[in-house]
């Protein structure tokens, strides 16, 4: 019930419209056929008592035009809803985008959050999306409960009518209608209890069938998609393997909704049989009094009509029911999701300490050095383990970085540079021990502050498929010069000028036919280029040449040499020659720090240095 | 390459009935069932009301007029329980038929000639395959048998008024048309805005998944870019809606213009039915059934339009289905069985090789010798065309001109499912399956998969001793994000892998494309250490932009522009002081003895 109503405010939020709207079409919806069947019954009687033909085709006539305003109203409504509901999804999926963008990094990347992202996105694939369902079975709802309520009152008037009509069973009817209500009643519970089951049901067989869609969606999503696994699959003539793979969870899949399916025709006959049974009571019922004729044949005709109506709106109810218990859960993986983005950690004492915090580190203070250049890092005892691992991927790490300091780090893969650069950017939070800059812990700071003054470039960088210029801006206004100069720094001016629409144009296809698709030593100079733009004092680079050919990463260190010798940086590079420039080289082992100093002196005092170099330079020999 | 083939409505059913009779048998049994029960189910119901009217007006005696009750309320029951079961079943039995369908395409991307693969004209071919089946293979058994419902609900009704009254059959009949014309006007718009609504739908679709997507979070974050991904996305809503909404108006009008047209009928059918009871031609009961069946008619009859032109659009969009299934699996025609024990010798005569709608060459006019066993370095810049060499070595791709000779015969002659028995090769991307170890290795499903091979191609790759100390051992799944109790390899594990897999393919032509640029100095010596051990006996290409890799092959040659630039041993190209010098000394400055010592 807590979920239905947070929804229901969350609808509200969204399009206020959508409501409003929805109980109107409701209320149309659920009076129309019982206006229609009141005339017919009218209608019936006239032409029983054989009245006037020309009053007749009146009624008929009033019948027609009312049943026309009612269907338009309700035509109307349906498409106004529909827009609604379309927006409703679109918004709610802008929300869930923002929630994904500004939710803390490590919580983003954490197993929880994504399996909870595959397991939406598998049942969004699977039935639909929720918001539009759950619209959809407000409207349901508000229909059923008002087709029962008008139906309802109308069956109460007949009987009391008839009542009211003869003496002949006045001693049984209080029993009988008594009796009568009774039954519908206990069949109504009846049925929405079942119905709540199915729905529980439903998705804890979702559940379970979660590992087997996963696999399934990683064929469908990443192997499939992707042709670079077409060369494999063609060498290797893997594509027995894959079909066998494939087909195994594709009819693991099949089972399991041919499964559910028999669970639903089950529960379905269940419910015909309750709702029927109703039926053969009314028919009875209402028969026999119609027969003694306690009432005429018109009120047969609406009264068999209400009733079914009624069953009408008991069936859509239990429908309706077992749906919203089923999509409820749903909603939840979504709210869930949402919630995880709320942080109430992030660090905003920089921008609050100003008055609370009156110690020497003021905070404006210490941003404004930092923007300036003025700063130092120090990594006090770092460790950090990841989730669920059972080994330290950084063990008590503590250095410095000064001023000015062009440092690099080595070590073998795995050896836990890139944990410690993302630290550096506070994508993980440390497990133990601090980072702090010029005395103050970086989580303390104001993400969006701290960020602000590091220009950071990782292994596996990512290019968006939006416009080149917004790509290295990071912003819909971009300084077009500047944009030029730093192509111009990274070589590559001569290539974007060459495309059809210059620093304009959009990379790959997915947002634009005539997009451009980037080989990925081109990307990776716009990925420099991007952080060149950023401009900021402290630089962060994580291999940031791997997939540049040797005359090309010649070419841009010597870039880095003049652009960057007045900024801070930091950067890991498997290319051992491109160190013995730093001020400093950090040689990192098994999560650990093992030595420190300039080439030279790790020549001479680290094995694993030593190891390494002689490895690269052997061969060059 | 245009093969202007249009497919027939008839040859796209068989082919779609006989994929849903092999995989989703029990779905169109019961769909077949479900035609009588749904078109009988409310025809019954106004009979019965009928009848026990009728038994009423007629005062038949009770204990009949009660059996009469029970009969048809039994009926109604039976009927009813049936049609729920039946479609409580294939309600969800319709949501795996996609599955089937989307599993075509997928058969035809492991199947096809790479480059239809590769390229982004085949890549946006698939992905209108893709989307027909999700538009219309989600539905097409539903609106199929809806429409079948809907055309014998339609002859059964049409009788029954026919019997009766002509006049009255003609008018309904003829109001449903015309409210079909209206519908398919607003059907015909529609259709007009699905290839912009498409667009939209591709750049949301594309801006959800980067939202959440673990590699674009980091991007976004350290450069702020949630705002402009925010505005970009809200944007594209926008437009998205303006065009939903455009939608709906013509929604709207069609659906007034046919409420109009149904008031007309019911004024008309009401008179003429009035008129007739009044003259005493029918009876008040079958005045009931009447009203009943002449709104029932005209419900059949548009539904059964609008069933119709659904299925038409359906089969207008499979046609990009097809269109994918049709690409070519080229399979030249293999002249004899010529089969690769020792290592081969491989000759490239004038190869020329460009990419489908590219203006210049990829590769110009190679003319290359390779001896048997002999060890080629390739090297050159981004962009030399090495890759292309290799797509052309591993019969990945056939050259736009000239021929590459293996052993003497032409490759082509072998049959390119056949030749790709020969080759082995490692990418510098590692792909991994999520499957077993072993079965990553051996590339064959569980039961053909030689454990004791594995072990031995694992051992000699240093890896094994890491893979046995796994629960499972080499029965280890890969990839902990999709399966259970899986396990995830590094990357210099990762590339080992690769290379046990092309140890365990027996090939005696190696082909090795970057392998170790991901690598750290360590792991990327320990695989130049292995790879004499490796290409022992066999003809082998190694292809790197890092010039240490030329110390072990006996001949490198240097691509620059699509074309050889030299030639030779790395003492004569030394000696030569051309390109290749000049990147030698570039690279190799550094690591030279005293080079450190002076700055």
């Amino acid at each position: 019930m807590r979920v239905t109503i947070q929804t229901i405010k969350m609808i509200q939020r969204q399009v206020p419209r959508l409501i409003p709207f929805t109980l109107a079409y409701s209320v149309f919806l659920a009076v129309q056929p019982f206006i229609v069947v009141q005339f017919m019954g009218l209608i019936v009687n006239e032409l029983y008592d054989r009245k006037e033909m020309r009053e007749i085709i009146l009624t008929a006539g009033v019948l027609a035009l009312t049943a026309f305003l009612l269907d338009l109203a309700v035509t109307l409504l349906a498409n106004k809803i529909d827009i609604c509901t379309v927006e409703l999804t679109y918004k709610q999926d802008l929300t869930f985008a923002k929630s994904a963008m500004d939710m803390e990094y490590s919580k983003l990347e954490s197993s929880e959050v994504q399996v909870l992202l595959e397991n939406i996105r598998q049942s969004r694939f699977q039935r639909g999306d929720s918001w539009a369902k759950q619209a959809d079975i407000i409207k349901k709802l508000c229909t059923s409960v008002l087709t029962i309520i008008a139906a309802a009152v109308q069956i109460l008037k007949i009987v009391f009518d008839a009542v009211n009509n003869t003496q002949v069973h006045v001693a049984y009817m209080p029993l009988i209608i008594l009796f009568l209500a009774g039954i519908l009643v206990w069949v109504s519970i009846l049925s929405a209890k079942n119905g709540m089951r199915h729905g529980k049901n439903i998705f804890s067989r979702f559940g379970e069938v979660a590992p087997i869609n996963r696999i399934f969606g990683f064929y469908r999503q990443e192997i499939f998609p992707n042709y670079r696994y077409g060369k494999d699959i063609r060498i290797y003539e893997e594509q027995e393997l894959i079909n066998h793979e494939f087909d195994e969870s594709k009819n693991a899949v099949r089972d399991f909704m041919e499964k559910l399916g028999d669970e639903e025709a089950v529960f379905r006959v269940k419910n015909t049989i309750l709702t029927s049974f109703l039926l053969l009571v009314t028919y009875v019922f209402v028969g026999t009094l119609a027969y003694y004729r306690v009432i005429d044949i018109g009120t047969v005709v609406v009264f068999v009509g209400v009733i079914t109506k009624f069953l009408n709106g008991i069936s859509g109810n239990i429908q309706t029911v077992t749906e919203l218990s089923e999509n409820k859960k749903f909603l939840q993986q979504y709210i869930d999701f949402i919630d995880y983005s709320r942080n109430p950690g992030d660090g905003d004492v920089v921008t609050g300490c100003q008055k609370e915090d009156d110690s020497q580190n003021d905070a404006g203070t210490l941003m404004r050095d930092v923007q300036n250049g003025d700063f130092e890092i120090e990594f006090h005892h770092v460790s950090y383990q990841y989730p669920n691992a059972e080994k330290w991927a950084l063990h008590d790490i503590s250095f410095k970085i000064k001023r000015g300091e062009h440092i690099a780090i080595v070590g073998e893969n795995g050896s836990g540079k890139t944990t410690c650069i993302r630290l550096l950017c506070r994508l993980y939070r440390p497990t133990s021990g601090t980072i702090m800059i010029n005395g103050l812990d970086i989580q303390k700071i104001k993400f969006s502050e701290y960020i602000h003054f590091i220009s950071a470039i990782f292994q596996d960088f990512e290019l968006f498929s939006i416009k080149l210029v917004q790509n290295i801006a990071a912003s819909e206004q971009a300084d077009v010069e500047k944009v030029d100069s730093v192509l111009g720094d990274v070589g590559m001016r001569a290539r974007v000028k060459a495309m059809q629409n210059g620093i304009h144009t959009y990379m790959n296809y997915d947002f634009d036919g005539s997009g451009v698709e980037l080989s990925g030593g081109e990307a990776q100079k716009i990925a420099i280029s991007k952080a060149l733009y950023k401009d900021s004092p402290f630089c962060i680079m994580d291999e940031p040449t791997s997939a540049l050919d040797p005359m090309s990463e010649a070419e841009i260190y010597s870039q880095f040499n003049t652009l960057l010798s007045e900024k801070t940086l930091v950067f890991i590079s498997h290319r051992l020659s491109s160190c013995i420039f730093c001020d400093r080289i950090l040689v990192f082992q098994n999560g650990e720090l093992k030595a420190e100093g300039v080439h030279d002196e790790l020549l001479k005092k680290s094995k694993q240095y030593q190891k390494m170099w002689e490895a690269q330079a052997k061969n060059y020999k | 390459m245009d093969r202007e083939k249009k497919y027939t409505v008839r040859e796209m059913l068989q082919f779609f009935l006989s994929k849903v009779w092999e995989n989703n048998r029990k779905l169109l049994i019961f769909s077949l069932i479900q035609i009588p029960v749904l078109v009988l189910s409310p025809y019954i119901n106004l009979v019965i009301q009928k009848m026990i009217i009728r038994g009423i007006t007629q005062q038949y005696i009770f204990s009949r007029f009660l059996l009469t009750v029970v009969t048809g309320y039994a009926l109604i029951l039976l009927i009813q329980a049936l049609s729920e079961w039946l479609e409580g079943r294939s309600e969800w039995y319709n949501r795996v038929l996609v599955n089937t369908l989307l599993k075509c395409v997928d058969e035809k991307t492991l199947n096809t000639d790479y480059k239809n693969v590769e390229s982004a004209e085949g890549q946006q071919k698939r992905q209108k395959a893709l989307n027909s089946i999700y538009d219309g293979g989600q539905q097409l058994i539903k609106v199929s048998v809806s429409c079948m419902v809907n055309l014998c609900g339609f002859i059964l009704y049409g009788i029954t008024i026919f019997s009766y009254q002509k006049v009255l059959f003609l008018i309904t009949a003829a109001t449903a048309a015309a409210g079909y014309f209206f519908n398919d006007r607003l059907n015909k718009y529609e259709q007009k805005q699905k290839d912009r609504m498409a667009d939209e739908d591709r750049k949301i679709k594309y801006l959800e998944r980067e939202a959440a997507a673990t590699r674009a979070g980091r991007e976004i974050r350290l450069y702020r870019m949630q705002n402009l991904l925010y505005g970009i996305y809200d944007k594209t809503i926008c437009s998205r809606l303006a065009l939903e909404k455009n939608i709906c108006r013509g929604r709207s009008i069609a659906g007034s213009s046919v409420h109009v047209l149904s008031l007309m009928r019911n004024i008309f059918s009401y008179v003429f039915l009035i008129v007739m009871v009044h003259n005493g031609q029918i009876k008040v009961e079958d005045f009931l059934f009447l009203t009943g069946m002449v709104t029932g008619l005209s419900v059949w009859i548009s539904n059964f339009m609008s069933d119709l032109s659904k299925l038409h659009r359906f089969f207008m969009f499979f046609c990009c289905f097809f269109e994918y299934l049709d690409m070519p699996e080229t399979e030249d025609a293999a002249e004899s069985h010529y089969i690769l024990n020792t290592a081969p010798s491989v000759r490239f005569e004038n190869v020329s090789f460009c990419y489908d709608g590219s203006a210049h060459e990829a590769l110009k006019n190679i003319n290359l010798t390779i001896h048997p066993g002999e060890k080629i370095a390739l090297v050159g810049r981004n962009g030399s065309g090495k890759t292309t060499f290799v797509k052309l070595i591993t019969g990945l791709y056939r050259p736009t001109q000239g021929r590459i000779l293996v052993n003497g015969v032409d490759i082509t002659k072998y049959g390119s499912k056949e030749y790709f028995k020969y080759p082995a090769a490692v990418f510098q991307d590692v792909l991994l399956l999520p499957v077993s170890i072993a079965q990553n290795v051996s590339s064959a499903t569980e039961k053909k998969t030689d454990g004791n091979k594995v072990a031995e191609c694992l051992k000699k790759v240093g890896l094994w001793e890491r893979v046995e100390a796994l629960p499972d051992g080499a029965g280890t799944s890969i990839n902990t994000q999709v399966k259970m109790n899986a396990t995830d390899l590094s990357a210099g594990e990762q590339q080992r892998l690769m290379i046990a897999k092309s140890i365990y393919k027996d090939s005696s032509l190696l082909v090795l494309d970057e392998p170790t640029a991901a690598l750290d100095p360590i792991s990327e010596n320990n695989i130049y250490q292995q790879y004499n051990g490796l290409s022992a006996g066999k003809t082998s290409v190694f292809i790197s932009h890092r010039l240490a890799s030329t110390n072990f092959c006996d001949k490198i040659v240097l691509l620059d522009s699509g074309k050889i630039e030299e030639e030779g041993s790395h003492d004569s190209l030394m000696k030569k002081e051309g390109l290749y010098y000049t990147m030698y000394k570039e690279q190799s400055k550094y690591y030279r003895k005293g080079y450190a010592c002076k700055i």
